[in-house]
């Protein structure tokens, strides 16, 4: 019984965490991948389900990239389809969204250099 | 509730109804774009699309409180920003916290400009009062026959001025409180 609340909890805890640690890490991602190349609403979120520990979707990309394009990071121009269909909304980072992409990623891997040196430090 | 694309995309376009014609068209085509191209994937692509966009309600919503809350902070105008912060208000502790806070501010400011009037109707009824039946002091109108004997009234002719005075300044601070709010809100968003 014990045991069992006991599990609950972690699972709980490390959803929360996830969570947490998900949070800003969506944003570098789209505009690491804008930084590579120009690219359009379904392929960036094609592009982020592929490392499947984004957990993004339809439903928050959308909002995450008029979140951009509003702060000025990111600029964004309709493109009639070679093939005759739809036309696409496609975005770019802007030199604003650039900037912004250099720090984040100087502080992403400093983070990272940090964390696993402790990590391994406290485990070795 | 499930949706066929066309259904989903009547419905969100009366669920954006509170944008700008033309973000709302932007967005009403980047969606229809996303489902055709996920359409021409097969049914199941775009059963998950659907699943993935969520009810139009929800959808829209990210963008319609986004919206509302931006545009408040930029006009200023103080309605603008305590409406943004009541529509936020159902889903968010920080916003309900502030609309209250904001609510009480306003609510304090009006009451002193309240006084400036009725100073200038009323002067021997109203003021800040002290006495043995006011503990420990009492700000406002003593209605009926007026203070009860024995109660000193502190302002005098500055009674007005000093109103006016602490309305004002309720009134920036509450103002800065609820651009604070809404920053903070559109930052967490």
């Amino acid at each position: 019984m014990h045991y069992k609340i006991r599990v609950m909890q972690d699972k709980d805890l490390l959803t929360a965490w996830k969570s947490q640690l998900r949070k800003g890490a969506a944003e570098l991602a789209v505009l690491s991948l804008l930084g590579h190349r120009e690219s359009y609403g379904l392929e960036i979120l094609n592009a982020l389900s592929r490392g499947s520990s984004f957990e993004v979707s339809e439903g928050s990309i959308y909002p995450l990239l008029k979140r951009l394009e509003t702060s000025g990071k990111i600029r964004s121009r309709w493109v009639e389809a070679e093939d005759g269909g739809a036309r696409r909304k496609y975005y770019s980072l802007s030199p604003e969204g650039e900037h912004l992409l250099g720090l984040m990623r100087a502080e992403w891997q400093r983070f990272r250099q940090d964390l696993s040196e402790m990590i391994d430090g406290v485990e070795s | 509730m499930t949706y066929s694309k066309d259904e989903f995309l009547k419905r969100l376009r009366t669920c954006l109804g509170a944008l700008p014609e033309s973000e709302r068209q932007d967005l009403l085509e980047e969606t229809a774009s996303h489902l055709d191209d996920c359409a021409a994937q097969g049914e199941a692509r775009l059963t998950e699309a659907l699943a993935g966009f969520g009810t139009p309600e929800n959808y829209a919503r990210a963008f319609i409180e986004e919206a509302r809350l931006r545009n408040a902070l930029v006009s200023g105008s103080p309605g603008q920003l305590l409406l943004s912060v009541l529509a936020a208000a159902g889903r968010s502790v920080v916003a309900f916290a502030g609309f209250i806070l904001i609510s009480i501010g306003y609510l304090f400011a009006g009451t002193f400009f309240l006084l400036v009037v009725v100073e200038l109707v009323l002067p021997a009824q109203t003021g800040l009062f002290t006495g043995p039946d006011v503990q420990p002091f009492a700000l406002g109108i003593m209605a009926g026959d007026g203070p009860p004997p024995g109660t000193t009234e502190h302002l005098g002719p500055f009674m007005a001025p000093v109103m006016a005075v602490a309305g004002g300044v309720t009134t920036v601070l509450t103002l800065l409180l609820s651009r604070l709010v809404v920053a903070g809100l559109l930052k967490r968003h």
